[in-house]
């Protein structure tokens, strides 16, 4: 790395938040899906950044930025940086960690958002929202997470996706450094109105920002976002006991809170529940946990998530959901509860209740709301590594299912090889239905040993057949599991789509690259090459 | 050859046009050309100098291909006149592109609570297709008969049911454009894998608006046709209640009825909920002081109205439920409820509200003519808003009885959309220079106090971007992407 | 013990964040939601538990070497456990806690060195403390209390008093007291006077694993020339290098461990030791983290990992996950519950997850202002959840919070449990 631009970043932040010691750099090159590249089974990815910097302001990101314009350098932005989508794409890279831009600048009760630094994660937002009677989205991948990457740059579903939306809708304005070092501030913050709305004024900036994920760092830095928050009828706290999931119980089971775990003779009615569980309005989550899956992650640990699978699964239904009613009346409760039993009716299903009893109630009730350790749990604990086929499937009505049953025959093939984790081809794990029903998603999480290559090809492999099985299907491609195949063999992760498509998205979203990022200096491995490469 | 006239000589061949078009879809009437020259706003008035109406995705396609290589300018039409905000009127000349023409509900899935909607459809025609198949489209208030419900949509005006106010995109979904470039793009998932015919045999509805790293769909709202003509569009649909049960909350305190507003969105009670003072409630309602059932004098300043509704799932029980809860929080307010109040019936307000407005537009009818003052703000500050409104309206000497004030809450409750009308009589030059100068000094005056004009029109349109020079400038790299000939819309937004 | 007997473990941080954040369940607010001091007061990811083992893997495979700033990484971390607790809510294979400690081994195996714990060890060394005060000193706080000598006669009970509470004369009163409080249970009580040795555990902790192994050879001794059946300790650290590091170097004390809270609590229950009023006091307790996590017992695993249901990993034989959960935590709060006149209002970071005093890893001796951050930051969190003094049992926790406090005007109480439970 260039000696002056170094000094350069060390006089900006102060020696103390400057480094290119090589060990620090490792901390963050190692990283999870790090196996999937390189050539070797580390997690250290293939590309080291030129150095790590730290910034507490958006002047400071700013500065940074512009210091790697100049001396053309990349720069990637990670806040909790999970994945190697965070870390480099190329050589001569700076890292940003956004670590210490960690304020929770206000929670507007009235308009109900919260205004946050990078740094704050879910379950901050989250604890401090509930106790103001509002909630947040907290995403699968955990409430570890950061709210701003999650809602400007990255992809994310929750079980609580039914009553309060995808992320891709709940950033209102939003302060943004572009790859050239113009801070730009959506809506209604750029023109001095406040964090109210993130579009406009005229065509909204939102639209370039992100679509179903965002540009995972290629099109600079988000400093600051304005995040909806929504009504939360429960308590202002969900105290436990135990800090092991399988473990955790409430101290007290609040009394507006009703946890059901339906399950159905066929998929069929289990998507027509789903779909009238949405259209009724009553759901405050839902949530999928497919056998497989839950008889390999979800003991206190593998030895008993093994036993699980002998002693629960002949009991455990394959059609099965979730999910969470909370309501604001004993009225309410009433017609929700009398709603349901009206579903059930309607399309044949029944409920399992050992789900519904203590224990399983309350870790489930927990995992709906909060998320805790159990998600990470369940998907990293067997196998040391994980990543969900159909990660990215937005689907509706006539879709959902067709991808849940290809995905699983397809999975089947696999899982009998024994390279994978043998959860049956019944992996799944999803929210199922977002905006009450106007959505539907769904992924397949496979988990696979980073430390066996086979493990590792197993499964490139099998998200690349997939992807091709539902692009063949003229059903929508999971496109951050593209991203992951097409990063683990280092090609553009565009390009396998396009074929498919009926408009070349890549022509617009290479202009938006090179109208913003003249110099391309955002590094972006995750987003679309600055120049069409042959 | 008749050369087609325009700014810088280079013109549009008339005969070109037929050629593509047919002698039908092509007019140079002047009757028909000088309403196309201004409207209901105050932007200045410039004819244009053709009007074509294309009939095809491929129609569209040749014009715009067309007008490139001549550098004719190109306004999109799709809703019929009256218009008011400005933006069918050509800044620097050109042609007029008619959408109306275009006019086909392509596709209604009562499954996937979803329609696709040729530019030329209005919500009439819409709404009563969808009621065959058990849904509706939230709709703005009473817009006119005449509105496009994609041009609605691309302008991001709000509907009146908060609770599917999902996004200020919604009801908007996936999009068919040409951008100025002549290229031809679909968004969100319509972009594929597969044909449109190919997705929907999969049992795809071009429902998922979200294209994979970007959504162009919200570039071009808010764009007034300066990026791309849209050729279809999805919207998002929702149920049609089964039951229906309407409340008007009368009340001069603003802060409460908004305190109430909020707390029936956040807890999602009801569907319908807009709040109105006394000149817009009389206005909509066709009951001003002039007519005979006029509504009374002392009606309250301001009205909120709201609908509780029950679908498939006992629908009795859930009105009365919500009622019940409703009546809780009314009463800790303080601001009882009515079915009627004086001599307005909630239902009759229902009944207008859910349909276009009759004819006049009912904006219309107080004075003739209406100058809109839009913007969003947020729950404190609205009240503040309406302060100044009134204070600049005073210092005017301009009516208070002549000021319309809407108030909408949007996207679930995240801020609040506000519509604040001047009522006037535009064939007074008069009136129309002291409505000029009020527009400009209330919505400086607004501006400074925070509201935030997201679709800036006419003369107001430059001050608005001039206050945010980043995403100005930001919209101007995106303009150069979709449009680098700027042919469509010229001199509209900041471009 | 080596980085190459982790190579598997090093292999499998994924990089979830969870080791810089208290069981994400259990988080009360944003401010008390760290749990890493390091990573905390540092921010770069390599101070992390999840960093420290990218760190070490780098070293292991030639990556990197240990430099100054990497040195400083290591040692700038209290080697508190909390990152491992996190860790392993999510898996079992990778061990932060183990991996950041051989990160010392290895330092001190290549002479990397920092001048402060050399000091420390050479105090050691003459005279079997870490403060390098004289050995014959050691057993000057018993004087006068009647206690047996366990070094000429046998005792049911061996009281083994620690260096911190043997030298700092600020603590005096704790070690008395306890002692005392034995004795007046009528307990046959002995001590080893000056001929105590440190543990070894700090030792161990900075890398210096023969160091302790010479200690643990003492005590084994000791305790079979004495015929004790228990060893009894105020000492939380004593307690974790008994319970947690012998067992690692496969040092086994036969005999049973505990903490003077855990005796104290069960002379409660059976009505042998009444607590006296303690006058009106609203007070926090801090669990110190070498009674808590890192005081469970550990269970040495020599197995290897077998693959089922396709590539499930299972522990052949099954191996202990440490989470802490089988710490000391009620005994003490059961004393201070039953203490007439003290309410216990507990912080947000609690038990398992509590947040570390500051004072371990060699962090007092090396880095005193990050030792002292990290206990301010404690205060921080008693003083919000509305008490008027911070309870502890743990002489080094108490030392590290009235240093903290000492330059400054607050005079906000530090107590350890004997002292409440003795009265006025």
């Amino acid at each position: 790395m260039d000696k002056n631009a170094y000094k350069m970043l060390e006089s900006i932040l102060g020696p103390d938040n400057v480094s290119r010691d090589p060990g620090v750099l490792d901390a963050y090159t190692y990283q999870w899906m790090g196996e999937m590249t390189g050539n070797d089974v580390t997690r250290f990815g293939p590309f080291r950044p030129a150095c790590v910097t730290l910034p507490s302001t958006t002047q400071e990101v700013q500065s940074i930025v512009r210091v790697c314009n100049r001396y053309g350098l990349k720069f990637k932005a990670q806040s909790t940086g999970w994945g190697l989508y965070a870390s480099p794409g190329e050589e001569r890279v700076v890292q940003i960690d956004l670590r210490r831009m960690n304020r929770l600048i206000e929670i507007n009760e009235r308009d109900m958002y919260a205004v946050v630094e990078p740094y704050v994660i879910w379950a901050q937002l989250q604890v401090e929202a509930m106790r103001k009677g509002l909630n947040c989205v907290t995403i699968g991948a955990g409430s570890c997470t950061s709210a701003l990457a999650n809602c400007t740059s990255m992809m994310g579903v929750a079980n609580n996706n039914v009553s309060m939306g995808y992320n891709e809708r709940n950033v209102l304005g939003v302060e943004w450094v572009l790859p050239d070092g113009e801070i730009v501030r959506l809506g209604s913050l750029g023109s001095g109105g406040g964090w109210i709305s993130g579009d406009g004024p005229g065509p909204s900036l939102r639209g370039i920002m992100r679509g179903t994920l965002g540009a995972l760092g290629g099109l600079g830095v988000f400093t600051k976002c304005a995040v909806r928050l929504y009504h939360w009828g429960g308590p202002p706290d969900l105290p436990s006991k135990n800090i092991v999931s399988m473990d955790e119980r409430l101290l007290e089971y609040p009394e507006n809170i009703r946890l059901a775990a339906p399950y159905f003779e066929n998929r069929i009615n289990f998507e027509e529940a789903l779909a009238k569980v949405g259209e009724a309005e009553i759901a405050y989550a839902v949530g999928l946990v497919e056998r497989g899956l839950m008889t390999l992650g979800l003991g206190k640990e593998n030895l008993e998530s093994v036993e699980l699978r002998k002693t629960l699964l002949p009991s455990l239904p394959k059609h099965i959901f979730v999910l969470l009613l909370i309501a604001n009346s004993p009225r309410e409760m009433e017609y929700q509860e009398k709603v349901l039993e009206q579903i059930l009716e309607q399309t044949g299903g029944k409920r399992f209740e050992m789900v519904e009893e203590p224990g399983f109630r309350d870790i489930i009730t927990l995992l709906l709301v909060k998320g805790g350790s159990a998600p990470a749990r369940g998907v990293f604990s067997p196998t040391g590594s994980f990543s969900p086929i159909l990660c990215g499937f937005f689907g509706t009505r006539r879709t959902l299912t067709k991808a849940m049953d290809d995905s699983e025959e397809i999975k089947k093939r696999y899982v009998k090889s024994g390279l994978l984790a043998d959860d049956m081809g019944e992996g799944g794990w999803g929210p199922l239905v977002i905006d009450h029903g106007h959505m539907e998603y769904f992924e397949n999480e496979t988990l696979f040993d980073p430390n066996v290559p086979e493990s590792i090809k197993a499964l490139v492999d099998l998200t690349e057949e997939t992807n091709t099985s539902l692009a063949e299907k003229n059903l929508v491609i999971p496109f951050l599991s593209q991203i992951k195949a097409a990063r683990s063999k280092g090609l553009p992760v565009h390009d396998a789509i396009v074929p498919y498509m009926n408009s070349d998205h890549r022509i617009w979203q290479r202009k938006f690259k090179q109208a913003f990022d003249p110099n391309d200096a955002a590094d972006s491995c995750n987003y679309i090459d600055w120049e069409e490469k042959s | 050859m008749v050369l087609l006239k325009n700014e810088g000589g280079i013109m549009m061949e008339r005969e070109k046009l037929v050629d593509l078009l047919g002698e039908q879809s092509v007019s140079y009437d002047p009757e028909t050309l000088k309403k196309y020259s201004q409207d209901h706003s105050l932007a200045p008035s410039r004819e244009p100098s053709c009007i074509v109406r294309p009939g095809s995705l491929e129609q569209v396609q040749d014009i715009i291909r067309l007008a490139g290589e001549t550098n004719t300018p190109l306004i999109p039409v799709s809703s019929g006149e009256p218009h008011f905000h400005g933006d069918t009127v050509p800044v620097l000349g050109g042609v007029i592109m008619d959408m109306s023409g275009m006019n086909k509900i392509r596709m209604i899935d009562r499954k996937d609570r979803v329609a696709m909607v040729e530019p030329g459809v209005r919500f009439t025609d819409l709404q009563a297709e969808l009621k065959k198949e058990g849904l509706r489209l939230p709709m703005p208030l009473c817009p006119r008969v005449t509105k496009s419900v994609a041009g609605s949509c691309l302008e991001r005006e709000p509907h009146i049911i908060p609770k599917y106010h999902l996004d200020h995109s919604d009801p908007l979904l996936c999009n068919e454009v040409v951008f100025g470039t002549g290229d031809t793009f679909r968004t969100g998932e319509a972009a594929g894998p597969g044909t449109l015919e190919e997705q929907q045999q999969s049992g795809r509805r071009q429902k998922i608006s979200m294209g994979i790293q970007m959504n162009i769909n919200r570039i071009l709202q808010g764009a007034q046709g300066t990026l791309g003509v849209v050729t279809w569009s999805t919207v998002k649909c929702e149920l049609l209640p089964l039951l229906q049960k309407p409340f008007l909350v009368p009340s001069d305190d603003l802060q409460r009825l908004l305190e109430l507003a909020h707390w029936l969105v956040r807890l999602r009670l009801g569907d319908e909920l807009f709040i109105l003072n006394w000149n817009n409630l009389a206005a909509l309602v066709g009951r001003s002081n002039d007519e005979p059932n006029a509504i009374m004098k002392d009606y309250p300043e301001w009205t909120l109205f709201f609908c509780l509704s029950g679908g498939e799932f006992f629908p009795e029980d859930r009105v009365k439920q919500q009622e019940k809860d409703i009546s809780i929080i009314a009463k800790n307010l303080g601001i009882p409820l009515y079915e009627t109040f004086c001599n307005l019936s909630a239902k009759e307000v229902l009944k207008l509200v859910s349909s276009p407005s009759p004819e006049p537009y009912w904006k219309l009818r107080p004075r003739g003519g209406c100058q809109d003052i839009p913007f969003i703000t947020s729950f404190h500050k609205v009240p503040e808003m309406v302060d100044v409104i009134k204070q600049e309206v005073l210092k005017r000497n301009f009516p208070l009885s002549s000021l319309g004030l809407y108030i909408q809450p949007v996207c679930q409750g995240h801020g609040h959309h506000c519509e604040f009308c001047l009522f006037y009589d535009p064939s007074s030059p008069e009136q129309r220079g002291k409505i000029k100068d009020l527009y400009l000094s209330a919505g400086k005056a607004l501006m400074d106090k925070g509201a935030f004009f997201s679709r800036p029109y006419d003369i107001l349109t430059e001050s608005v971007y001039n206050r945010d020079g980043a995403s100005r400038d930001a919209l101007r790299k995106i303009k150069r992407i979709f449009d680098p000939n700027n042919i469509l819309n010229p001199g509209k937004l900041c471009f | 013990m080596a980085l190459h007997d982790y190579e598997k473990s090093m292999n499998y941080c994924i990089r979830c964040s969870h080791c810089k954040w208290i069981p994400l369940n259990k988080i009360k607010s944003k401010r008390f939601s760290g749990n890493c001091p390091a990573v905390s007061r540092y921010n770069f990811h390599s101070y992390s538990g999840g960093g420290r083992v990218a760190l070490a893997y780098s070293i292991f495979l030639g990556r990197t070497q240990i430099s100054s700033e990497i040195l400083e990484t290591i040692y700038r971390c209290q080697l508190c456990g909390s990152c491992q607790v996190a860790c392993h809510l999510i898996g079992e294979i990778c061990e932060p806690l183990e991996i950041a400690r051989e990160l010392r081994f290895k330092c001190v195996e290549d002479g990397e060195l920092l001048p402060e714990h050399m000091l420390m060890i050479e105090g050691m060394r003459k005279e079997d403390n870490p403060f390098g005060e004289p050995k014959a000193k050691r057993g000057d706080w018993a004087d006068g209390l009647g206690l047996k000598n366990i070094n000429n006669e046998k005792a049911d009970i061996i009281f083994h008093a620690g260096c911190m509470f043997s030298y700092d004369q600020d603590l005096r009163d704790v070690v008395r007291g306890a002692a005392t409080l034995l004795l007046q249970a009528g307990l046959d009580v002995g001590i080893a006077g000056h001929e105590e040795a440190c543990c070894g555990g700090r030792a161990f902790d900075v890398g210096y694993r023969g160091q302790m192994e010479n200690y643990a050879d003492d005590i084994i001794a000791r305790i079979k020339a004495a015929g004790a059946t228990k060893l009894v300790t105020p000492c939380a650290d004593c307690y974790s290098a008994f319970k947690q590091f012998y067992p690692m170097i496969r040092k086994e004390l036969d005999i049973e461990i505990l903490h003077t809270t855990e005796y104290f609590a069960q002379l409660i229950r059976e009505g042998r030791l009444r607590p006296k009023d303690r006058g009106s006091l609203t007070v926090t307790y801090h669990d110190p983290c070498h009674l808590g996590r890192l005081g469970e017992t550990y269970v040495p695993w020599e197995g290897k990992w077998k693959k089922v249901l396709g590539q499930v990993n299972i522990p052949e034989p099954p191996k202990q996950i440490r989470r802490g959960t089988g710490g000391v935590y009620e005994p003490p709060r059961e004393i201070l519950r039953s203490i007439p006149g003290i309410k216990l209002v507990e912080m947000e970071r609690i038990r398992e997850y509590s947040w570390c005093c500051g004072a371990g890893g060699g962090v007092k001796e090396a880095y005193e202002d990050f030792s002292e951050w990290t206990a301010r930051e404690r205060i921080e969190e008693a003083k919000s959840v509305g008490a008027e003094a911070l309870v502890t049992t743990c002489g080094w926790c108490e030392r590290n919070f009235r240093d903290a406090l000492i330059d400054t005007a607050d005079d906000f109480k530090i107590f350890d449990i004997t002292e409440l439970l003795m009265g006025d």
